[in-house]
């Protein structure tokens, strides 16, 4: 079994069929390109995978383990939120936090899940039965191995996506390729299994755009697997390991990017090959 | 007799200012609390605070005021001892629903990528609002709060009308007790309104400013 099983993903919104039946593997390491016209689907695919929508039938496993099947019961909101954990969704607009830095916008989410763990860790001494000062002098403990981590973690990812220089400045003072690295930082912070990208550079110009797909570029190099929705072809011809074609909420074609780009077989990709979009989507 | 005016105005003035402080410490977060009931997914309780809303914002305080403070005694409940206890309740309800109304515009106006992004990391609806979406809140809502805070200032001077003895009503006492002109004593008082609301005013540009930067 693969890495990532997405099996018969449907989802309906009202009556717009928007998922007919989506299923996609995807192997530890592996860059998988989603390409596709506007509409198709693609959003609903990453969001469903991310769980900020459930899909109406399917089911999802990552690393053997089930972490999602439409039996119809609802989860609860704590357990989606541990199972958002295994991804990390980088969005088209960025979304940063404008009232906080880029090294905050970094360390927030992993600052507040520590402080959820170390009251856990607590929870699970006293059970034990430490108290009082030692369980004190413990939590602190954790609290501040957890923290300096953060930090440290922080720092290497400003390093790897070479925003170092602008770890004190806010989202508002910096460019577009800028501010989707801080995202693209901000989602590794969490160490996911898979980085889910919702056109990560269609908001960019082209020379921006350069430098975001540089650093995916790089994750791809360290191993990250990857989902990427993109517009841009020449990324998911040569960084990916497969490319997948959606129209009309299902995958079309999937392959190498040589077969998919080179010998394309139904007449909607050929058709999406040769007349790419004019105007981009922004949604 | 100059300082001696001053002097009970300064006492009456105190009173004024523990309206104000104690309205604004309950108004504030119930103002929050009325927001959320009001923007409920559950029908009933976001018909119900709409329409309690309605009715605060459509019937003037001084009204509000008279029925707290008297209601309870004609309903041939426990009459309300302490007039200053009317005034905060029937203050901190009344400012509570205007500050829900300036909430939920600011709340609307944080973009659903805000919430999106948090919850996309993991986080509870509770932390994204109170470290994602409030502190924006804040910034866009400090314009319309400070016309809110300042019309409270003025307000103040309602509680003069059930016996509280805020600025005004000091004010109006001393025409007997000094025998001066009645206006003498009240553009006094009108001058520590004044000053006071000076002060707030710059408080709330700084406020901006700090928030803008
Ligand atoms: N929350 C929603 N409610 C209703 N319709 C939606 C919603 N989200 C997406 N859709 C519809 O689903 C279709 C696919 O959307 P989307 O997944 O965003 O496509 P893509 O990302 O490929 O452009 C579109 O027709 C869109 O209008
Ligand atoms: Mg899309």
């Amino acid at each position: 079994m693969a890495y990532l099983e997405i099996r018969d993903f449907r989802k309906n919104f009202g009556q717009c069929e928007v998922l007919k039946g989506v299923s996609l593997s995807v192997e530890q390491g592996e860059a998988v390109s989603v390409i596709g016209s506007s509409g198709s689907g693609k959003t609903t695919l990453l969001r469903c995978i991310d769980f900020l929508e459930t899909p109406d039938s399917g089911e999802m496993v990552l690393e053997g383990e089930t972490l999602f099947s439409a039996d119809g019961r609802r989860a609860r909101e704590s357990e989606l939120r541990e199972k958002r954990l295994n991804f990390g969704l980088v969005f088209q607009s960025f979304h940063l936090f404008p009232q906080y830095t880029v090294r905050k916008n970094v360390t927030l989410a992993p600052s507040l899940l520590l402080n959820a763990r170390a009251k856990a860790y607590g929870k699970s001494l006293t059970a034990r039965g430490v108290r009082g000062s030692a369980l004190r002098a413990a939590v602190k403990k954790f609290r501040a191995d957890g923290r300096r981590e953060i930090e440290e973690d922080a720092e290497a990812l400003l390093k790897r996506t070479e925003l170092s220089q602008k770890a004190n400045n806010y989202p508002a003072e910096l460019s577009g390729g800028q501010q989707q690295r801080v995202a693209i930082a901000r989602a590794l912070a969490l160490k996911p299994k898979v980085l889910l990208f919702d056109e990560p550079t269609s908001a960019l110009d082209p020379v921006l755009t350069g430098e975001v797909v540089k650093v995916l570029r790089a994750l791809k190099e360290e191993g990250c697997t990857m989902i990427i929705v993109t517009h841009e072809m020449r990324f998911a011809e040569k960084v990916s390991d497969k490319v997948a074609f959606m129209a009309d909420g299902a995958i079309e074609e999937i392959g190498a990017p040589a077969e998919i780009f080179g010998d394309p077989k139904s007449e909607k990709l050929k058709k999406f090959l040769t007349e790419p979009e004019e105007t981009e989507e922004r949604v | 007799m100059f300082a001696k005016i001053i002097g009970e105005l300064c006492i009456g003035f105190l009173t004024t200012l523990e309206i104000f402080a104690l309205t604004l410490v309950f108004a504030l977060p119930l103002g929050l609390v009325v927001c959320f009931a009001a923007t409920r997914k559950f029908a009933p309780v976001r018909y119900l605070t709409r329409g309690v809303i309605w009715i605060v914002r459509g019937t003037p305080l001084m009204l509000q005021l008279l029925i707290v403070c008297y209601g309870p005694g004609l309903m041939g409940l426990p009459p309300v001892r302490e007039p200053m206890i009317a005034v905060i309740v029937a203050f901190s309800l009344n400012y509570a629903c205007y500050f829900a109304e300036i909430y939920r515009g600011g709340i609307a106006a944080v973009s659903a990528g805000q919430w999106e992004a948090g919850k996309a990391l993991g986080l509870s609806r509770g932390r994204i609002f109170m470290r994602i979406v409030f502190p924006q809140v804040i910034k866009r809502i400090l314009p319309p709060m400070s016309n809110e805070v300042i019309t409270l200032v003025k307000d103040t001077s309602l509680a003069n009308t059930i016996a509280v003895a805020e600025i005004i009503r000091c004010a109006r006492n001393l025409t007997g007790t000094y025998a001066v002109d009645i206006m003498i004593p009240l553009l006094y008082a009108g001058a520590f309104y004044l000053v006071f609301v000076g002060l707030l005013t710059v408080v709330f540009n700084r406020l901006e400013k700090k928030l803008r930067g």
